[in-house]
């Protein structure tokens, strides 16, 4: 089992933490001769103390300086995340601002007049000239803060932060824009920050600072402000505005008056203001609203204008009776394009116009702001500060490794415990850390036996370590170090009848020789994550900390086989299409496949399968899954012996079976789908079956006379019919219709796949005088003309376009290959003239240029030429 | 409540009233059943033999449907990746479509029912990436040359403005198209008449005060400048006219402006429809005692309207008349097949319509009952005459003469949405005159205005039966008053 000492969670952003209670305290208890080797678990516990308080930033340990993670502290030069009153109060007293933190005191020892004067001078020096902090108030709204706790429990902050900031010195020390620019970004301020980017949105980073910063509401709560809420929706141009309860917000605030262009769209979008109309007298009120395009009026609750319409800017008006008192407003406005108008208003029996606004209506929320902290109130001198900076080298934990000369402190192996910061009684001015008796014990045999920290460590031990440091334990299972707290297990949400499977994050049990190495590195540097039906989110570890857990992890394995064992044949992918089919294994019951839902459950996606796992671990996993996770639902489909009951398919060999299905899945998103997806729950996609698909539209650009075809294969092509070339090719997803297919349409379509890979520019054959670069200019401007296309028996497309007298015919069609299908490209030229001068413009990688010369050949009357490539991206 | 039922039947023979036609009873409408799957938003229709269609979408495709009219049609996708094809026609083996980027041509090689061969017959406009850049057509002309229309952009023009929005094209093929009429909105139906001239339908909007009917000629301008800069540019047939005056009564803007053609019909807004589309005349005679007439389907009505036309002093003009409401959706084509009904194809994805559905295909066809209705009304020199498709109770008419109204009106060529009706004129109208066999009705006035709407309402006009107009309204569009 692991050692008592492991079981810690610490904080990932230096906010907090939760000190766990000792069960056994081996090490006092052999008090006073310390063993001569420490347990391995204490080592780890030992190393992971000496990494986290960065104690070798003062006391240097040249030979193994590198193995422990660099962990400085925040820039504290740059100043405007902290009110200036909450940067004295930290310095004075850190713990008791934040209990727990890493940050130690460094004032003690000190006449207290000095002390409060030596804050003051710091923080003069750390905040002269800047006067950046905002302590204007936000608004936030009840319901981004309620928004903000439930993102706090869900997506994972709970697993690392369980008090919730319990002590809530945030309030006191920034404002919620501040906090959100930090969530959204934590190695702004902080380039060694533990803290993960969690792959929030700007809504959800302003949700969880409200939420964090709830006490900022004070005592009165929220209250009506003047004026009312604006929120701005995306929308497709389908049907009568947007569907307001699902399209989603991409802007929104508060405002004083109505306007159409909140949110700053040009077309197709929908604004969405509510707020509550102070009615001072009872009495009829006609209420107008003109637009163009569409808007809806509704008070306390009920529909009173309606003009839902595409329109040119028309008014409608209505007369209603209305009480004294406050009534719940909400305008409906969305614009589909061209000109964009919106004004609203009440005309009084006189006849004065009331636009609405701020002197009408009101909406709930509060102004946001940081809650004062007293400071010591004294002048500080920058001077003074600066020298104080200075003498306790700040810098060291504060500015990172460029400012690293001159430690102030001895060097690790000339220490003696009991001295120093591990003294009963320091001296002023020695940091004083708040390490619990087993702590000091640790740390005072390492500086009793400094082999102890220069002692050789093989990969395991350095990954242990980083896994610690990184806290992945919060939310993962290590071997040796346990997992998430029996709290925190609870708390994991998933979507779907998966189990724990689908809410709790898999075990790291194995993870290196699992999954590819690459893909280790999409994982922990860019957040990758297949599992959508977990809520909780794997962060982003693109820090230091991230690139070298990654690199601890890699080498606890060998690098993969570069190559799949058996040759790579189509029929292969034909029987694993079979076998992954409803007619076979039937993985599509419960396992997405390219973005296409399941029958069953929703899996995760087995086309990802070839980027991230290692072939022999896939093999393992298939005979025999419940080796690796015990209560995993994957079923077992081979016996002891590797036969199956599915013998049509494949002769229920395993041997054959899982080559078979080893090979179709490496073929990506471009593997053929297989039989029973639900391909048509989604009617927006179009999705090629048994022929080839063709859909002429706009196309992001490229032009407005694009002719895209799909295929069964899942690799697709743009044609550029206006440029007269071949421009794109992609995998995976054909394309999506709503901009083209739904309501007026006409909007810029793009791929619905991945892999795209634009072709270069201009066309594929040029003339070209020596050392000139392969012209841009195509289509008409260029000479070039669209004469069509034929389609031939399976469907696939033969381009025509012809240059003076050269006619091309340019037919392209999918070939399987490993690791996803290609195109190839045959071209027929055909002259009434030679042609000397003419090059093509292939696309082979091997060569050196991008282009070569044509030979026509004479045949009959004309000069002509056939071509072939293969297109592989 | 029990009572009123019996009490009007009782009463029926007594009184000798006449049970009063509906549009329905006169024109039937047959629904074809669509697949679920199959949305089909037509935006052409191609009538062949033997009960086949062939249907091109908004979405692209073009459907082949065989026993079209019969209880269980057959549909075959023939293909599918065309722009937005708003039009078929056929020559020999090829059928043409006017997509956004090209005029092209399409046949089926092999004849596996599906289309192989894909052929640009002209592609010389390009287009911006606007939403509106649809063309209508093609039709050929008397001389076998391809005419399509093709409609302003509205909006954001996403690769940058091009010419040639808003114009008539004329293509003969293996030649540069010829830009032939400018001033054009959203020139929805194009057809060439049975007598070789083409006519085109256009939408109100801003300098289109009405929706109308307008012969295309090569050189004229239609009013709506959006693109009328392209004029400069030498493939133009049209004059570059200058700047538009900015509020001017029509019937003066062609003093102003040489080459300006007012329309051979204005559908005034809401009365007879909002939205002309695709029309079709009756060349094989099979609308009853409308034979040869036109029929314009409305795509906000979900409804045809109907035509009549007269040459006046070398200008086509004439009048239009509520003729078929009810329609399912949108229409947005009206062809007529060859066993005479009117093959009706629609869709109101983006505009919205009075018909109940989204899309469909329904089959229009006379019933061969012959209702009571202004089966024309023509122009004279000294007032208008009515042609009726039954004889008037003569006794009735001379005891209580029918009263008669009409109401000239104009429109405004101006920069903003529609134009109301203006200048509006009472016309004074002296005692009617019935003819002997009471099929021809003269109404006198001396208040005849060119350039000007003339809408009559009719009042107690009494057939022999003893029934009412089915539609007692008509709205005469006078160019040239006859000398």
């Amino acid at each position: 089992m692991a050692g008592v000492l492991s079981s810690r969670i610490w904080p990932l952003c230096g906010f907090s933490v939760v000190a766990a209670a000792m069960a056994t305290v081996p090490l006092l208890a052999q008090e006073p001769g310390l063993p001569r080797e420490l347990s391995r678990q204490d080592s780890l516990q030992l190393d992971w103390l000496v990494a986290r308080d960065q104690c070798l930033t003062c006391h240097r340990e040249p030979k193994k300086q590198e193995l422990f993670p660099e962990l400085y502290g925040p820039d504290i030069r740059i100043s405007n995340f902290s009110q200036p009153d909450w940067v004295e109060a930290w310095l004075l007293d850190p713990q008791s601002l934040r209990p727990g933190t890493r940050m130690p005191s460094m004032l003690e020892g000190l006449p207290e007049e000095e002390r409060q004067q030596a804050a003051a001078d710091l923080r003069a020096y750390l905040l002269e000239g800047d006067n950046s902090f905002d302590s204007s108030g936000t608004e936030v709204t009840p319901e981004q803060v309620l928004e903000g706790e439930r993102l706090f429990a869900e997506v994972g902050c709970m697993a690392c932060h369980e008090d919730a900031f319990a002590d809530r010195s945030l309030a006191r020390r920034t404002s919620v824009k501040q906090l959100q620019n930090q969530l959204l970004t934590p190695s702004l301020t902080w380039p060694n920050s533990l803290m993960p980017d969690m792959h929030l949105s700007e809504d959800e980073a302003f949700a969880l600072s409200a939420w964090l910063l709830r006490e900022q509401a004070g005592y009165g709560g929220f209250e009506e402000l003047p004026g009312l809420r604006w929120r701005a929706y995306a929308w497709d141009g389908v049907g009568n505005g947007p569907n307001w309860d699902i399209e989603s917000v991409f802007a929104e605030g508060s405002a004083v008056s109505l306007h159409e262009e909140y949110g700053g769209r040009q077309d197709r979008y929908g604004i969405l203001f509510t707020g509550t109309w102070q009615v001072k007298e009872a009495g009829e009120y006609t209420v107008y609203v003109g637009s163009d395009d569409g808007n809806r009026l509704l008070i306390d609750g009920e529909v009173v204008l309606d003009a839902r319409v595409n329109q040119s800017h028309t008014r409608h008006q209505t007369t209603l009776d209305l009480e004294q008192g406050p009534h719940e407003f909400r305008l409906e406005y969305y614009e589909n394009s061209g000109d964009a108008s919106l004004e609203a208003g009440w005309i009084q029996p006189d006849g004065e116009d009331h636009p609405f606004g701020a002197d009408a209506l009101t909406h709930l929320g509060k102004a946001f702001r940081p809650i004062p902290i007293s400071g010591t109130g004294l002048e500080g001198d920058p001077g003074h500060g600066s020298s104080w900076y200075q003498k306790l080298r700040c810098n060291q934990c504060h500015e990172g490794s460029t400012h690293m000369s001159n430690p102030r402190a001895p060097q690790w192996g000339k220490l003696s415990s009991g001295q120093g910061c591990l003294s009963e009684t320091p001296e002023p001015l020695v940091p004083q850390y708040t390490w619990t008796e087993e702590e000091r014990a640790l740390l005072a045999f390492a500086v009793e036996n400094p082999h102890q920290l220069t002692r050789a460590r093989n990969h395991q031990d350095l990954a242990d370590l980083q896994i610690k440091t990184q806290n992945c334990t919060a939310c993962h299972e290590w071997p040796g170090l346990g997992g998430p707290s029996s709290a925190q297990y609870q708390r994991f949400q998933g979507e779907g009848d998966f189990g724990d499977e689908g809410r709790v994050p898999p075990s790291l049990h194995g993870v290196s020789a699992k999954l590819q190495p690459d893909w280790l590195e999409e994982v922990l540097l860019e957040g990758a994550s297949v599992r959508p039906y977990m809520r909780t989110r794997m962060p982003n570890y693109n820090s230091v900390g991230g690139k070298r857990t990654l690199s601890s992890l890699q080498h606890l394995a060998p690098p993969p086989v570069a190559k799949p064992a058996q040759e790579f044949r189509p029929e292969m992918v034909t029987l694993g299409q079979q076998l992954t089919g409803i007619e076979g294994f039937a993985c599509v019951s419960c396992h997405q496949f390219a973005g296409h839902r399941s029958a069953g459950i929703q899996g995760l996606d087995l086309v990802t399968t070839q980027e991230r796992l290692r072939p022999e671990w896939f093999e393992a996993w298939m005979r025999d899954p419940h080796q690796f996770r015990k209560q995993t639902r994957m079923p077992v489909f081979w016996n002891e012996q590797g036969v199956s009951g599915l013998t049509k398919f494949g002769d229920g060999q395993a041997d054959v079976q899982i080559p078979a299905l080893w090979t179709y899945l490496s073929m990506g998103v471009s593997a053929p789908l297989p039989k029973g997806l639900v391909v048509d729950g989604d009617d927006d996609l179009l999705v090629p079956t048994d022929r080839p698909l063709y859909f002429g539209t706009f196309l992001q650009g490229l032009s407005a006379r694009v002719l895209t075809v799909g295929f069964p294969e899942r690799v697709h092509l743009a044609f550029d019919e206006h440029n007269v070339r071949l421009a794109k090719v992609w995998r995976g997803d054909f394309m999506r219709t709503s901009g083209t297919w739904n309501g007026r349409a006409g909007q810029l379509e793009k791929p619905a796949g991945t892999d795209v890979f634009d072709l270069p520019p201009g066309p594929a054959f040029a003339f070209l005088e020596e050392d000139q670069d392969w012209p841009e200019l195509a289509g008409k401007e260029a000479g070039w003309r669209m004469l069509g296309h034929r389609r031939d028996a399976l469907g696939h497309p033969t381009f025509r376009y012809q240059w003076g007298p050269l006619m091309v015919e340019e037919k392209i069609y999918p070939v399987l290959t490993a690791y996803g299908t290609i195109f190839r490209r045959e071209f027929s030229l055909e002259s009434t003239e030679d042609l000397p001068g003419l090059y093509w413009q292939h696309l082979r990688r091997s060569s050196n240029l991008p282009w070569e010369p044509v030979t026509l050949v004479r045949e009959g009357e004309l000069f002509v030429a056939q071509l072939q490539e293969d297109l592989s991206w | 409540m029990v009572i009123t039922p019996l009490l009007s039947l009782l009463c029926l023979p007594l009184a000798e009233a006449p049970a009063q036609l509906q549009e329905a009873d006169v024109y039937e409408v047959q629904t074809v059943a669509l697949p679920e799957e199959i949305e089909m938003e037509v935006g052409g229709l191609l009538p062949l033999p033997n009960d086949q269609l062939l249907v091109c979408t908004r979405r692209g495709e073009i459907w082949h449907i065989s026993a079209a009219s019969s209880e269980e049609p057959a549909f075959t996708l023939w293909t599918d990746g065309l722009q937005e094809p708003l039009g078929l026609w056929q020559q020999g083996e090829w059928v043409y479509t006017a997509t956004r980027g090209a005029l092209m041509r399409i046949r089926d090689q092999d004849k596996d029912g599906r289309a192989d061969d894909f052929e640009v017959v002209n592609d010389d406009w390009d287009i911006s990436g606007n939403y509106h850049e649809y063309n209508f057509g093609p039709r050929p002309d008397a001389e076998g040359n391809w005419w399509i229309t093709t409609n302003r952009a509205f909006g954001t023009e996403s690769f940058g403005h091009k010419p040639w929005r808003g114009w008539a094209l004329r293509i003969q093929e293996g030649q540069p198209m010829e830009p032939m009429v400018a001033g054009l909105r959203s020139p929805a139906g194009i057809e060439l008449s049975p007598w070789g001239d083409m006519f085109y339908t256009d939408n109100q909007g801003e300098w289109c005060g009405a929706s109308k009917l307008a012969v295309l000629r090569k050189g004229d301008y239609h009013g709506h400048p959006f693109g009328i800069k392209s004029a400069a540019l030498p493939q133009s047939r049209v004059k570059y006219p200058g700047e538009n005056p900015d509020g001017m009564l029509m019937p003066e803007v062609p003093e102003y402006i040489p080459h300006f053609q007012l329309p051979a019909v204005w559908f005034p807004y809401d009365k007879m429809g909002r939205s002309p589309s695709g029309m079709a005349w009756d060349t094989k005679g099979s609308m009853g005692p409308f034979a040869g007439q036109l029929f314009v389907g409305d795509q906000y009505q979900a409804s045809v309207m109907r035509v009549t036309l007269e040459q006046v002093n070398g200008v086509w003009q004439g009048a239009c008349y509520p003729f078929r409401k009810g329609l399912a959706a949108g229409v947005i084509r009206v062809s007529q097949a060859p066993d005479g009904g009117f093959w009706i194809g629609m869709s109101d994805r983006g505009w919205p319509s009075l018909g109940q559905e989204g899309f469909g295909l329904q089959k229009l066809s006379w019933s061969g009952v012959v209702p009571f209705e202004i089966r024309e009304m023509k122009v004279e020199p000294k007032g208008f005459r009515l042609f009726l498709t039954k004889a008037v109770d003569r006794k009735r008419f001379a005891a209580s003469p029918p009263s008669m109204q009409i109401e000239s009106y104009t429109y405004e060529l101006h920069s903003a949405y529609g134009s109301d009706e203006m200048d509006r004129k009472a016309l004074e109208i002296g005692a009617l005159q019935l003819s002997e066999d009471g099929m021809e009705l003269f109404i006198p006035t001396s208040d005849l205005r060119e350039g000007y709407v003339h809408e009559l309402h009719v009042q107690d006009l009494f057939a022999q039966e003893g029934e009412t107009l089915l539609h007692a309204e008509a709205y005469y569009t006078l160019q040239r008053i006859p000398r």
